[in-house]
């Protein structure tokens, strides 16, 4: 059960998560990544990809996630909490951050799924620590 | 879920258009998108079927100008009318802040209408929500067809609580505007009443 509530991001809430996520795209050498709300709402998003609408990627990943979740729910999973798609050029990793937010990167053959999925872990934990305690 | 971020003072809603299957909650989407500038919208993405039928949802994201130095930026969906879909319905319906319910007016069609405002009752349900809890307009479309029912007999059917209605023929783009500005108004309203200080 989610009651309807706002998020309110402090401007030292949004550097702090512009901070981690862009530490967390040089880390583990992301080409784009985007934080944001489980309704598809951008809250920060680091790299660049020319030709890409980032609003519609945005809410298709969000889409892809809360069917991935009921999903989840439907084989008695409590959560499929993150997951990859993988593709020839570029793919993809999810990883939920509380049960609102979702953190979306996109990545190359510059750099490993494994080193995406411990980055994400180490993003998501700072992520949610600044979402729960941050000004 | 609104989000309000202090960093670009920018104030983000998501708007879900429901309502039974071929009701025109896509026609609604399709008319703003047509009808407003590339700089005041986004691209429309629409996942549907090969009959054109809204598989998942359609997405458009518009700005709205701006209220106490807050940039509005509204996140509008539409749901799959079609029964079988309510698994999607329900998951686009998460975190929504404002609602359009957009009724078929036409006789043969009550049925499915009244059967479509519960199934939104039962959805919101699911998340610990009351529809008297998020903002709504009502939308009685195809005003234009031979066969609809009076406005009357529809508020008593649909409308027992008194919502703000709109009469439209969204294919033509009559009372689409109307219904976007108010449903926004609402939910702007809602939100305003609780924003913190700047």
């Amino acid at each position: 059960m989610d009651k309807q509530r706002t998020i309110i991001l402090t401007t030292e809430k949004v550097k702090k998560l512009d901070s981690l996520l862009a530490d967390f795209c040089e880390e583990a050498n992301i080409v784009w990544a985007i934080f944001t709300t489980a309704s598809g709402q951008i809250l920060v998003q680091k790299g660049f990809v020319h030709s890409f609408d980032v609003l519609a990627i945005s809410a298709l990943a969000c889409g892809v996630f809360n069917s991935t979740m009921e999903l989840a729910r439907i084989v008695g999973e409590r959560h499929f909490s993150q997951f990859l798609q993988e593709g020839k050029k570029f793919s993809v990793y999810y990883i939920g951050v509380h049960e609102d937010y979702l953190l979306v990167s996109l990545f190359d053959d510059r750099t490993l799924p494994g080193v995406v999925k411990v980055a994400s872990k180490d993003f998501s934990v700072g992520a949610e620590e600044v979402l729960r305690n941050g000004k | 879920m609104a989000n309000l971020n202090f960093a670009k003072k920018e104030l983000n809603l998501k708007i879900v258009y429901y309502g039974t299957g071929l009701c025109g909650k896509t026609t609604n989407l399709r008319t703003i998108f047509s009808a407003m500038g590339p700089a005041r919208r986004g691209q429309m993405m629409s996942l549907a079927t090969e009959l054109d039928q809204t598989l998942f949802f359609d997405f458009l994201p518009v700005d709205l100008g701006s209220v106490k130095g807050w940039k509005l930026r509204h996140h509008l969906y539409t749901v799959p009318g079609q029964i079988y879909y309510n698994v999607s319905r329900k998951l686009v319906l998460k975190n929504v802040d404002g609602l359009v319910f957009v009724v078929d007016s036409q006789e043969e069609r009550v049925d499915e209408n009244i059967e479509s405002l519960n199934n939104l009752h039962d959805n919101l349900g699911s998340y610990g929500l009351n529809l008297k809890d998020i903002p709504m307009v009502i939308q009685y479309n195809k005003r234009d067809l031979p066969n609809i029912i009076p406005i009357s007999d529809l508020q008593l059917q649909i409308n027992r609580h008194g919502y703000t209605y709109f009469e439209s023929v969204a294919i033509r783009g009559i009372g689409v505007f109307d219904t976007l500005k108010s449903i926004c108004q609402l939910t702007v309203v809602k939100q305003m009443e609780s924003l913190p200080q700047v």
